[in-house]
């Protein structure tokens, strides 16, 4: 699905991720985690065509997508929700949905109802303005407008940041749910323990390196390994 | 009572042209927050289109002043501002005041300085009368046709995919375009529109005057931008608002004011607009959109 291969990042010559190398298989839950300024958006910002690498490969089905616009990258099947949710406040619910079509699927009435009927708060404010919703209907907001586009890959950054835990606990149950339905993920997280659970594997990002990946059970294993990256709380 | 409903009169006319040219600047803004100060010269150019054509049908003339403006707005978005897009907000002015030089260069260059006189439409030369009022076709044609501009546009932005995603680029264009939105293609379609808004512009402009020279288009359009500043930059309702209000202060300005000052009556009335904008600096009607450029 998606191959990124000695990914190399800078700003203005301070180097934000050094030859990152990792891989989404099809229908995967991929965890991306590490600590604040870790890389961990840089990755993703990179996949989406926010940032220019400097150097490395990605390679989304074959094709290489350094250098794409990010409405293309967009248009190839690639659905990023970045961190923030970016709602349009200025817009409706309805009309936020709508851009969920902007990368080039048809409007089809049945998955249009099916995304809807996982989210019914959006259901119930669909006229309304999008700027009234809470903090966890905005993430509902923006991950049904996602997944609206019908992507290949979905690509969330730090979706719990911000939200209430109950909200945080129906969250991360939905994206359960999302794998089982085989949408393929890529989720950013501070949230270590949690994503180490839901994912196949989970990739642990510090200073910019890939520090460690595994499974849940290889990286419970090296518990050392997630308290000096992630610190005791996680 | 009755000179002031004359007044009325005029000052909605005045206020629906500023307020056609202050969309257009407003629609750029939006999307671009760059203030195309070559739009004024659209007009200039439109209007130089009636002026060659004066003598072929009204339609193809109006057509002409329509065409010319937009084909000139989609020219200059693609070889001029699409180049310097990820500059700084500084380099898009200057930029667009190069265009601005050039397209009166242009002019100058290929026809003439001397103002030409046109008589476009002379059936809207004429007026009628209604309860003692004398009112210009012109003036109805100048309204009417604003009206059904900002109908046809909030019908656009509110019911059209592509309205909903130029309204969704003009407050966040980066996630707009993280969404797929086409950034190249919802630009373009902007000018388009503006483009369109001048040729109006241009067409009534030029009937109401029946002059056009190469800098007809400079008093326009700072006259315009006075508005969308007044209405709140960036707000497409605002600068319709700020229209309307800058052109009843200016009509009744010089209506009321006495005649040993009537030199004076443009100083008065942007004495009145830095007394709202003393109030009101952010403008009065503010936009929610977020100061994100492409």
């Amino acid at each position: 699905m998606i191959e990124i291969n000695n990914l190399c990042v800078s700003y203005r010559k301070v180097p934000a991720l050094v030859d990152v190398s990792i891989s989404v298989g099809q229908g995967e839950l991929i965890g991306l985690i590490g600590p604040n300024g870790a890389g961990k958006s840089t990755l993703v910002k990179a996949i989406a065509g926010l940032v220019k690498p400097t150097s490395g490969k990605i390679l989304f089905d074959g094709i290489n997508l350094r250098g794409k616009y990010p409405e293309d990258i967009a248009r190839l099947g690639v659905s990023f929700v970045p961190e923030g949710r970016h709602i349009f406040q200025s817009l409706s619910v309805a009309e936020n949905l709508s851009l969920g079509y902007a990368s080039g699927r048809g409007y089809d009435e049945a998955s249009h109802e099916a995304v809807l009927d996982q989210f019914p708060a959006l259901r119930r404010y669909y006229n309304d303005s999008a700027a009234g919703l809470s903090g966890g209907e905005q993430q509902q907001l923006a991950l049904a407008r996602a997944l609206l586009a019908k992507p290949k890959l979905l690509i969330l950054d730090e979706p719990s940041l911000g939200l209430a835990p109950l909200v945080i606990e129906s969250l991360f149950s939905t994206l359960q749910k999302l794998r089982t339905e085989g949408v393929t993920i890529l989720l950013v997280e501070q949230n270590a323990s949690r994503t180490i659970a839901i994912s196949d594997r989970t990739y642990i990002l510090g200073g910019g390196r890939i520090r460690s990946e595994g499974t849940a059970e290889q990286l419970l294993s090296r518990k050392d390994m997630i308290d000096v990256y992630l610190g005791k709380r996680s | 009572m009755h000179a002031f409903f004359q007044h009325l009169i005029d000052s909605v006319t005045v206020g629906s042209l500023y307020a056609v040219m202050g969309l257009s600047i407003a629609l750029v803004f939006g999307i671009m927050r760059l203030v195309n100060f070559a739009q004024g010269d659209l007009v200039m150019v439109g209007a130089y289109g009636s002026a060659v054509f004066s003598h072929s049908p009204w339609i193809l003339t109006l057509i002409i002043v329509l065409v010319v403006p937009i084909a000139f707005a989609l020219i200059i978005e693609r070889v001029a501002f699409r180049p310097v897009r990820m500059a700084s907000d500084s380099t898009l002015l200057v930029t667009s005041f190069a265009v601005s030089y050039l397209l009166e260069s242009l002019v100058l260059l290929f026809l003439s300085a001397t103002p030409r006189g046109v008589n476009l439409a002379p059936a809207l030369g004429h007026s009628f009368q209604v309860a003692g009022l004398f009112v210009p076709w012109l003036d109805v044609a100048t309204v009417s046709s604003t009206f059904v501009l900002l109908l046809a546009l909030s019908w656009f932005l509110s019911k059209t995919r592509t309205g909903v995603f130029m309204r969704a680029a003009a407050e966040d264009f980066t996630t707009a375009r993280l969404m797929g939105v086409r950034a190249n293609r919802i630009i373009a379609v902007a000018f388009a529109i503006s483009g369109l808004l001048t040729g109006v512009t241009a067409y009534l402009t030029v009937s109401k005057t029946g002059q056009v020279y190469p800098t007809m288009g400079i008093n326009l359009l700072l006259v315009a931008f006075v508005a969308t500043t007044i209405g709140g930059l960036g707000s497409l309702s605002g600068a319709v608002l700020g229209g309307y209000i800058l052109g009843a202060i200016t009509i009744f300005i010089r209506a009321y004011f006495p005649a040993q000052l009537a030199n004076f009556t443009q100083a008065f009335t942007y004495l009145i607009v830095i007394a709202i904008l003393v109030y009101r600096p952010q403008g009065l009607l503010t936009s929610r959109t977020n100061r994100t450029r492409v």
